[in-house]
């Protein structure tokens, strides 16, 4: 066997190439197709990212606070990523979806946490900056997905701090109520459970205050308005006594310009009796009527009253709760423990991710491309035939004495 | 006055060292053999009839192969003999004791990226065992058509098929009695 490396000089090469045409051809399409196909096929994955600043504000000397804080920030990153990682945290963000049912069996619940903690990563981004990734096969259920775990990371990574923070907030609402006096204050109503509820930030406290504040506003006003129509009511029933008195006045000013005898007095008489008999079937009818009304107007006003009364006292307490969850929130900013900003709250996708399809159409003609030059290599590496005029000088044992060229004769 | 060969043009400096290696060995009746049919012999023997004027003043010609060639003494100068594929059909064979004792040596053309080597070694084991000098090989890059009577031939195999019976002759014949 001639172990003697074989002749390749670019002619040769391209020889080489041309020969095999009809790979160099098929398999760039083949592979053009192929990927255009898996493309379509295959289902697209939507991609929702979020950043959060973990701020850990345990320092210790204040004039080597950023050395601690860098040496915090690099500590707390196992924890965070461990809590995200966790097989709890991905269980309870999937039952607040509702993607695990209550009824599911432990290995039906083990298979759904590992399928999404496989559809999200974390990365660290240097310093006290996290990336999170959440993937879905709809942008909805990546923008949920995402939600979620922020959220559910929020109140695990904070749930110590919040529990100390609760109590201290008791404490001191009652401090302060028995510095007023404890009389004319509200009840204190503690802050709510930060494992049940959702956490809300401080700037959402403040917008849910300044709602309830608006709306109590509005029910005072609309209080104000309903003791105005009650006022309104009492004129129509002084008008029907005022007509009665007319008619009264209207009577005996008949009787004095008539005598007692005259037949014009006793046709005028008749003629007031009717009026009367019509006028106190007037005055009654009236008197029925006005009385009716005004009964139902009342009490349909006092109940519209009461109601927005109670509204009122609802409202006002609901601001008080407020106001208690926004000191709270207050504190926490000077409570000594871990902070947990979203720089960049998870957006819902609009675009799938991966490369475009002609990314990929050309990503796919290139590498057939080069997959055909491999596959030319491959059979030009076990074709025997001539490639210069020294293997030719070799197999002839003999020289070589020149070449024919192509259209020289 | 004939030019510098460096001011040759490729094909004429082929020729001129086709006389050269020829002169060397003091052959006089060089045989022009290949691989196979296409190879370009032919062709070869075509650039030498035309070029050989230009850089060489020695006598020469350019003939084919049969059993009566005459022997070299009987001419002047050299001896082309457009000669045959060795290993397609009769091949070497074809070379009787004759025609080799007429020869004193044999070029042998190569095509390109086409023939192998393994042919070409095998080519000029053939040659050597028959006595005959291998005097230098020829690198052909022209794709050479082949000889007129084998497209004839394939032309006349394609127009003549399928095979049809000879006539007055049917199927019935050749199946026999039933």
């Amino acid at each position: 066997m001639n172990k003697q490396l074989r002749e390749l000089n670019p002619e040769a090469l391209f020889h080489l190439i041309v020969q095999r045409w009809d790979l160099v051809v098929l398999l760039p399409v083949l592979a053009v197709l192929a990927a255009g196909l898996t493309y379509k096929i295959m289902p697209a994955r939507y991609e929702s990212s979020a950043r959060l600043l973990i701020q850990d504000q345990q320092t210790v000397n204040p004039f080597m606070e950023d050395m601690v804080e860098e040496w915090s920030a690099q500590q707390s990153m196992p924890l965070v990523e461990s809590i995200f990682r966790s097989h709890d945290t991905s269980e309870q963000v999937l039952r607040r979806l509702g993607r695990l049912d209550a009824a599911a069996s432990p290995a039906e619940v083990n298979e759904t946490v590992a399928e999404f903690q496989r559809s999200f990563e974390v990365i660290g981004l240097g310093g006290e900056l996290v990336l999170l990734k959440v993937r879905g096969q709809t942008p909805t259920e990546a923008h949920e997905g995402a939600v979620a775990l922020v959220e559910t990371f929020t109140e695990r990574i904070l749930y110590p701090q919040r529990e100390t923070l609760r109590a201290s907030a008791i404490l001191f609402q009652e401090q302060l109520e028995q510095l007023r006096g404890g009389t004319d204050l509200p009840r204190v109503v503690p802050p709510p459970d930060v494992g049940e509820t959702q956490v809300i930030g401080t700037i959402n406290v403040r917008k849910a205050l300044a709602a309830a504040e608006a709306r109590m506003a509005g029910i005072e006003q609309e209080v104000e308005r309903s003791e105005d129509q009650l006022r309104r009511v009492s004129p129509e029933r002084n008008q029907l006594e005022k007509s009665l008195a007319s008619a009264r006045r209207r009577l005996s000013s008949l009787s004095r310009r008539y005598g007692s005898r005259h037949p014009e007095l006793a046709a005028a008489k008749r003629r007031v009796e009717r009026l009367e008999e019509a006028s106190e079937r007037e005055r009654k009818a009236e008197e029925d009527d006005g009385k009716t009304r005004a009964q139902k107007l009342e009490a349909s006003e006092a109940d519209e009253h009461q109601a927005l009364l109670l509204q009122l006292k609802e409202a006002g307490a609901e601001v008080e709760v407020l106001r208690n969850r926004l000191l709270a929130e207050e504190l926490s900013k000077f409570a000594k423990g871990s902070q947990v900003w979203p720089v960049e709250a998870p957006v819902m996708p609009t675009l799938p991710e991966g490369p475009s399809l002609w990314v990929v159409v050309a990503g796919a003609f290139f590498a057939g491309l080069v997959l055909a030059l491999l596959a030319v290599a491959v059979l030009a590496a076990l074709d025997d035939s001539l490639r210069g005029q020294r293997e030719l000088a070799e197999a002839i044992d003999a020289p070589c004495l020149g070449r024919m060229p192509r259209g020289g004769v | 006055m004939k030019p510098k060969f460096e001011t040759l043009r490729e094909e004429h400096r082929l020729v001129a060292r086709a006389f050269q290696t020829a002169k060397a060995a003091q052959a006089r009746r060089i045989l022009l053999a290949s691989a196979r049919t296409g190879d370009g012999k032919s062709h070869l023997a075509g650039c030498i009839e035309r070029y050989a004027s230009v850089v060489t003043d020695e006598p020469f010609e350019v003939e084919t192969l049969n059993s009566r060639s005459p022997r070299a003494e009987q001419t002047k100068g050299y001896v082309w003999v457009d000669g045959v594929a060795l290993l397609e059909g009769e091949g070497a064979a074809v070379l009787t004791p004759s025609i080799r004792a007429s020869l004193d040596g044999a070029l042998l053309v190569a095509r390109g990226m086409v023939t192998t080597r393994a042919e070409l070694r095998e080519c000029a084991d053939r040659l050597r065992v028959l006595g005959m000098p291998v005097l230098g090989g020829v690198w052909n890059d022209v794709a050479c058509p082949p000889p007129r009577e084998t497209v004839r031939a394939f032309a006349d195999g394609l127009r003549s098929w399928p095979p049809r019976l000879p006539p007055g002759v049917f199927i019935r014949h050749l199946r026999g009695p039933s």
